[in-house]
């Protein structure tokens, strides 16, 4: 479990009885506007840490179904930088994993250039939104990421949760399991390198 | 946080929302399931009393009927009442109807009662 948060939520009183039945109602509607609104963003961060379509889907997926599992009964506005949290710890796991594998992989004779050629219907474009403005923005999210990717973990993740999750230096440090004082150092630390080193996609 | 870098930021975050935006619909529909394992796993959360309560409930159901196996083979205590054996006391069930005959015509049966009588001897 993260966190010290107590277990208790706001019990909406109806004639001044509320069934059982109605409040885990209640709490199931909070949380899948909660998931709804969330699960787009923290995918996309996801794969910006990870690199991997994927792999994305796979923690996000495991986020959601823990912070389900373990952190329902805790108030709302604890979820976000709980969510935050299980997906930073699940995206290490994944980096960790893949690191031993290709490690793996590496020693293994024969085995590092097995995966064939890229599979046509995986690399064809996706019909969905202007193919413009899709591509502007999945274009420039990629520059950031390849920026991203050379940047210290904190610092990614400082810049992540601030800049594109919009969490306040409170959430993110929950979420980052660290002190405010280091969300703001490594927030300004990240964004001096990105700006340094992106500085002519801006013009 | 020099102008530079807040415009920085901005720009950013426009690309963010952008991607965010224009996802793909079968990441949007994989996201979507994900969704729906996780309020399956919350429901389950949902009904800790119930979770709680169907062991003790199981074990109180087991223990009654334990119990009742238990006395069923023990011998009852014996009875004040003479003991009638099962097979005479289904006779006088089924004969029910022949008594209610001797009410309507007692005569008869003493008629025939003699007959017998007067066969035998």
């Amino acid at each position: 479990m993260i966190g010290s948060a107590t277990l208790s939520w706001p019990t909406p009183l109806i004639g001044g009885r509320v069934t059982a039945r109605e409040t885990a109602l209640d709490q199931e509607r909070a949380l899948e506007r909660f998931l709804a609104g969330i699960e787009k963003r923290a995918f996309r961060i996801a794969k910006l840490s990870l690199r991997d379509h994927d792999d994305a889907l796979d923690v996000v997926q495991d986020a959601m179904i823990s912070l389900a599992r373990n952190y329902a009964g805790h108030p709302e506005e604890q979820w976000r930088p709980l969510f935050y949290r299980i997906l930073r710890n699940r995206i290490t796991d994944y980096q960790r994993r893949r690191r031993v594998r290709q490690g793996v992989i590496a020693w293994w004779p024969g085995t590092a250039n097995d995966d064939g050629p890229p599979d046509p219907v995986e690399s064809a474009p996706d019909p969905s939104g202007t193919p413009d403005q899709q591509l502007e923005g999945e274009e420039l999210l990629e520059r950031i990421g390849q920026v991203l990717a050379g940047l210290s973990g904190r610092q990614r993740e400082a810049f992540m949760l601030r800049n594109f999750e919009g969490l306040d230096v409170a959430q993110t440090a929950i979420a980052m399991g660290c002190s405010e004082g280091s969300v703001k150092t490594h927030y300004f630390r990240a964004v001096q390198a990105l700006q340094q080193q992106l500085g002519g996609w801006q013009s | 946080m020099t102008e530079r870098m807040q415009d920085f930021e901005r720009r950013s975050r426009e690309a963010f929302e952008e991607s965010v935006a224009s996802l793909d619909g079968a990441s949007r529909s994989r996201l979507a399931r994900a969704r729906e394992l996780a309020l399956v796993e919350a429901r389950r959360g949902y009904r800790p009393q119930l979770s709680t309560w169907v062991p003790v409930g199981a074990a109180a159901a087991a223990a009654v009927m334990a119990i009742a196996l238990w006395n069923g083979g023990e011998t009852r205590p014996e009875s004040t009442e003479p003991a009638v054996p099962a097979f005479d006391q289904f006779e006088i069930v089924a004969a029910g109807n022949d008594l209610d005959m001797m009410d309507e015509d007692p005569a008869f049966y003493a008629w025939a009662a003699d007959e017998l009588a007067g066969d035998v001897g």
